[in-house]
């Protein structure tokens, strides 16, 4: 089922809504705070996985961009006491400006020297929060305060009503992805990710292209972090840790790089799976310290093993599943799992594949 | 004047522990081809093995010494488990694979040896050393660790360029398909590549952790900083690890010392990224980048 | 390279030792695509077999079949009555065949000593061995000799042939696989590598295949021609015979 309409993007988008909306009110908060934290995840690893999927450009730094839109968002809330859909869209623009800038720096920058790049701004980002404690409370952070409108009635729960905001937030985020991935936008960033230099050739820009990749998923990773203001409360430096920038790349690696749905099982993956590790090791009587260890150590294992048996990641293992069950023929060329490259030469068998490209002779 | 000369010294100090780890990251580059995100976690690693033969020992030398040789072992391993199938795949595959390495050495180290922050020993007197009457900002455990890299450098130096085992491995790093084609077994030559990293890298982790404590992220932003040096000399650049990772290291060092108080110290990462962007964006593939500039 | 003819290669083995290959039925590809499909050549000991063809006729896929680069899907390869087939190219150059492939055979970082050394690397030898074939390398190509401690990228078009395949002789094949060695060369330097080709096969009895797109000059100092045509074998014959046939060069050699 191909999603090249705008009506049956809007329409996934709206029977998604409808299942969210169900499942919060039958489930218990707990579960409502955790559909909150997945929608969160999902806005900020699908802005990653179009970045390095259909642009080819690596981030280790998105956790920083996170933090901006966090920090935004949290401030206008405190100081100004903005309504939050306003402090949203600002927290956006602002994010949008910082990807801008990013992307400029790391327009020429290839491979690992745009990972260093990248994964040295998402700490020298929280560092500046850190140094300038008066304004962004330091290592303690700021607290948001965030509460339900009065049209919902005064029973509603603040949980529920976290997770409907994040998801619808997350949906509408998803819609916009989708559209841009099927324009001539996105036809351009899959060019420029698969030869720049013949991309180039044809007239694109390949450095606007890059930034303007660079600026739409910052921007996504900023809504997240203003999702992330209100849901968890808190916006300090601890919550925006290299952990959650290479979480947010595994997360899109292991979903399927490149695909929306990847982005929703990469997020369901980093939420539900520690809690569900940390839940069996403690009924086995294991210490709290193992218990917290045991699922990193698992996470670890999962993409190790993912990247060596399915490197296309979930929505790639689907796909071939519903190849192989209804034999459709589907060329996935435009939702490509894993950037092009240039093989380097290889340890054993085929150190040939430099040649392939020069053809037979 | 005085101050000028210790934050020179200690900046030095910290960054040579930065060039070793950079030059084990150039070490797997040329090889390879790939980023091993995991050489903070191995050295992490290879330092708590270090502590825990260290108290039954009551031997710092045999300690450091088993901290090398599981450096060898440790990172050979990596490379003939993980690493091995990556290698006809996307880079990013392998990027991923080593990020996945190291959050399972991390785990592993919080399951075997517990959160808590641990202190390490050193060798020799941490009190700071006196010419005439002068404080020179670094002590005799400080001389150690810039002895001990400088000396692992020139012996890898002289072992690349003087011996068959090194021109073996500079064959295999510049085209390994005429490498093959003369006999050479690659793919032993990588392993062998991936044990010399995993030995610079529980090297680093054995000189530094005095300072930072162990505990399992304790490499992490040391490892930031030694990629941080290794992109700045340019990932193919041995030379460039070296100049990248002293340079690095003296600058954090007057940024914190001179831009005073908490700030200063918080702000050395942002000094670190400034200067990271302006030298790759006059030179996009580091300083000491050939004309070969191959594109990943 | 200077005008002088090379210098004495050394002390006669015609015949000597001289090793056969035979290729049978080869099928190799890339990915989807079948390049080679059964393919049978047989050299003969101590001869030059040119191998010719248009471009893509699955010439240099041959040569990377036989040597280990890409693996064959079926077929044999036989060294003297061994099948080698199949195995990596640091096993197929121990057995005895060396390849030099067409292009960048040099490694321009290291020097031309080195280069060299690289080539001894099949060995289990003693390092006065090493040192002694090392010298008598430099003995029969004088320019390197002059040049031992230069960078490789320094040497010019000739002379970087010349060191390929003086480092590929250094491994001491029984088989010489040569990929296109006049690519790019001046047409006099070109006829001194040629030159060289045939005194290795007469005078040291190495079983040679050459793949040229000069099809003239290598019909010129062949023993036996091979024309390949989309992956197959078209025709099989003495040299002569082959470069005589006007029609057969038109149509498949372009002279």
């Amino acid at each position: 089922m191909t999603m090249r309409t705008l009506p049956r993007r809007l329409g996934l988008a709206v029977i998604v809504a409808a299942i969210v909306a169900v499942l919060s009110i039958k489930l218990n908060a707990f579960r409502d705070y955790q559909i909150a934290e997945i929608a969160m995840y999902v806005t900020a690893v699908a802005g990653l996985s179009v970045l390095t999927g259909l642009s080819g450009q690596i981030s280790l730094g998105h956790g920083g961009f996170m933090a901006v839109g966090a920090y935004t968002t949290a401030l206008l809330l405190l100081h100004l006491n903005w309504p939050f859909y306003a402090a949203l869209l600002v927290a956006a623009a602002v994010t949008a400006a910082a990807g801008a800038v990013v992307g400029v720096a790391a327009a020429r920058l290839r491979g690992p020297y745009l990972a260093g790049a990248t994964l040295l701004f998402g700490v020298a980002i929280t560092a500046v929060a850190v140094a300038f404690p008066g304004t962004f409370g330091g290592d303690q952070g700021l607290n948001v305060v965030f509460t339900t409108p009065s049209f919902v009635g005064a029973n509603f729960p603040l949980t529920r009503w976290q997770a409907w905001v994040s998801a619808l937030v997350a949906l509408v985020v998803l819609v916009l992805l989708a559209n841009l991935h099927y324009s001539r936008i996105g036809r351009n960033w899959r060019a420029v990710r698969d030869d720049d230099v013949a991309a180039a050739l044809d007239g694109i820009n390949v450095a606007a292209a890059r930034i303007r990749a660079f600026v739409v998923s910052a921007t996504c990773a900023g809504i997240a972090g203003a999702l992330l203001a209100i849901v968890t409360g808190l916006v300090a430096p601890g919550a925006f840790t290299i952990t959650l920038s290479i979480a947010l790349l595994t997360a899109a690696v292991i979903g399927g790089l490149g695909t929306l749905p990847g982005a929703l099982w990469g997020s369901l993956l980093i939420v539900l799976l520690p809690v569900y590790i940390t839940d069996i090791a403690t009924s086995h009587g294991l210490s709290s310290t193992v218990g917290a260890n045991i699922p990193i150590v698992a996470y670890g294992v999962v993409l190790i093993l993912v990247m060596l048996v399915f490197p296309q990641g979930i929505q790639g293992a689907l796909r071939w599943v519903i190849n192989a069950f209804f034999g459709t023929e589907q060329k996935s060329r435009t939702w490509r799992a894993a950037p092009a490259t240039h093989v380097t030469p290889s340890a054993d068998e085929t150190p040939a594949s430099q040649h392939e490209k020069e053809g037979t002779s | 004047m005085v101050e000028f000369l210790q934050l020179t010294l200690s900046g030095i100090v910290f960054g040579l522990v930065y060039a070793a780890i950079a030059l084990s990251l150039v070490l797997i580059w040329r090889g390879t081809r790939l980023l091993n995100f995991a050489q903070g976690g191995m050295a992490m690693f290879t330092t708590y093995v270090a502590i825990e033969v260290i108290y039954r020992t009551h031997s710092y030398w045999v300690g450091f010494a088993v901290a090398l040789a599981a450096g060898l072992v440790l990172g050979a391993a990596c490379e003939l488990t993980v690493v091995r199938p990556t290698l006809n795949k996307p880079p990013l595959n392998s990027v991923i694979v080593t990020i996945g390495l190291l959050t399972v050495l991390e785990g592993l180290a919080g399951i075997l040896y517990g959160g808590q922050y641990r202190s390490f020993p050193t060798a020799f007197s941490i009190t700071g050393l006196r010419v005439g009457g002068t404080a020179l900002g670094v002590s005799r455990s400080d001389v150690f660790v810039a002895a001990a890299v400088l000396v692992a450098t020139l012996v890898l130096a002289v072992t690349f360029r003087y011996t068959s085992a090194g021109l073996r491995m500079r064959a295999a790093a510049f085209n390994a398909t005429i490498a093959r084609l003369s006999g050479i077994r690659v793919a032993r030559v990588l392993t062998v590549g991936w044990a010399l990293a995993g030995l610079l890298g529980a090297l680093a982790g054995v000189l530094v952790t005095p300072s930072t404590f162990l505990y399992p992220n304790s490499m992490d932003i040391i490892f930031i900083y030694g990629f941080t040096a290794a992109v700045l000399g340019g990932l193919d650049s041995a030379v460039g690890a070296v100049v990248g990772g002293l340079v690095l290291g003296v600058a954090l060092s007057y940024a914190g010392g001179y831009v005073g108080g908490s700030v200063g110290a918080d702000l050395t990462s942002l000094v670190a990224l400034g200067i990271l962007v302006t030298v790759l964006m006059i030179r996009p593939d580091g300083l000491f980048a050939g004309s070969r500039m191959r594109r990943v | 390279m200077s005008n002088e003819a090379l210098a004495d290669p050394g002390p006669a083995a015609a015949g000597d030792g001289a090793v056969s290959l035979a290729i049978e039925g080869l099928v190799a590809g890339y990915g989807e695509v079948v390049a080679l499909d059964g393919v049978s050549v047989t050299a003969g000991a101590g001869a030059i077999t040119a191998v010719l063809g248009a471009n893509g006729a699955g010439k240099t896929t041959l040569l990377r079949a036989v040597s280990g680069m890409i693996k064959p899907r079926r077929g044999r390869v036989l060294l003297g009555g061994t099948d080698v087939a199949g195995r990596s190219p640091e096993q197929v150059v121990r057995a005895g065949i060396a390849h030099v492939p067409e292009g960048q055979g040099v490694i321009p970082e290291l020097t031309v000593e080195e280069n060299l050394r690289i080539g001894m690397m099949s060995w289990r030898a003693r390092k006065a061995e090493r040192a002694a074939a090392l010298e008598e390398a430099y003995g029969r190509f004088p320019p390197l000799a002059v040049r031992r401690r230069k960078l490789a990228s320094t040497l010019s078009g000739g002379e970087r042939q010349m060191l390929v395949i003086a480092r590929a002789l250094l491994a001491r094949p029984k088989v010489l696989l040569l990929d296109e060695p006049s690519l790019g060369l001046a047409p006099r330097v070109m006829a001194q590598v040629m030159d060289l080709v045939v005194r290795l096969s007469r005078e040291h009895g190495l079983t040679i295949v050459l793949v040229e797109q000069n099809a003239r000059s290598a019909l010129s100092i062949a023993d036996h021609g091979v024309v390949l045509n989309l992956g197959r074998v078209v025709v099989s014959a003495d040299a002569a015979a082959l470069a005589a046939d006007v029609a057969l060069r038109h149509h498949y050699l372009g002279f």
